[in-house]
């Protein structure tokens, strides 16, 4: 049970890769980021509240549910989450991993690890930072 | 004829698969497309258990293995699924390809 609790399913959402620069006076230094926020799928709180309480409780469950799901249109990747900006500072993680700002190989990709009720949204980015040779 | 029939529409069943794309990006196209630079990457999905995304990883270093003492432009991700039998099974398949324009003989050896 616990297993089936903790076990994650990961979805993938979405993968970019970016241009390829293995230039010769470069060697290239591997990073990755890895941004994630809490993401809640209504609709299985609301089936597990279902299951969990009473008759009379099942209804009013089933309308919170809908009412919070007609805030949550439109297309999307992965379950809503609760603070919008989490990936905003992307650019300034780049460039904390990598001052110079020659970056190379840039691998985006956006995932969702699923757990009961709860999700993990991730935004991965893997590259490489390019450094002058023999400095 | 009625085993026959049977036994072709199953396997047309069995073997038959549906693809949609996912996601597909593209970087700057490069005037010169003469190299053209390839890979693939999968993982074949059952009852939707998967675990880990880390099949992607190995595609930059294999095109950076296909592209030595050169630049990598062009680059198109497709990103598709395609479902066998009854969403049974899935594969998750990234596509890339690119252009390799090679850095010129002066520049490697750091000649001016």
């Amino acid at each position: 049970m616990t297993i089936l609790f903790l076990a994650s399913c990961a979805q993938l959402h979405h993968v970019q890769i970016g241009e390829i620069d293995n230039h010769p006076k470069f060697v290239q230094k591997p990073f990755d980021i890895k941004l994630s926020e809490v993401g809640v799928d209504i609709q299985e709180a609301g089936r597990i509240t279902k299951a969990l309480a009473g008759k009379d409780s099942n209804n009013e469950a089933k309308k919170i549910a809908d009412i919070i799901a007609l805030f949550q249109m439109g297309p999307r990747t992965g379950h809503p989450v609760y603070t919008k900006g989490y990936a905003k500072n992307l650019i300034q993680l780049i460039y904390e991993k990598c001052p110079s700002g020659r970056v190379t190989g840039l691998a985006s990709i956006r995932e969702t690890r699923k757990y009961p009720v709860v999700s993990g949204e991730i935004v991965k980015l893997t590259g490489y930072c390019l450094l002058p040779k023999g400095g | 004829m009625k085993k026959l029939f049977i036994s072709t529409l199953i396997l047309t069943l069995f073997l038959s698969s549906c693809a949609s794309v996912n996601s597909v990006s593209l970087t700057p196209i490069p005037a010169e497309r003469g190299n053209k630079v390839f890979t693939t990457a999968s993982k074949t999905i059952f009852l939707g258990f998967n675990f880990d995304n880390d099949f992607i990883d190995q595609s930059v270093e294999d095109l950076k293995r296909q592209c030595p003492n050169g630049k990598i432009s062009g680059v198109l991700t497709k990103d598709e699924n395609i479902n066998y039998f009854l969403y049974f099974v899935w594969k998750k398949q990234i596509t890339v390809t690119g252009y390799c324009q090679k850095y010129a003989a002066e520049t490697t050896t750091g000649k001016k």
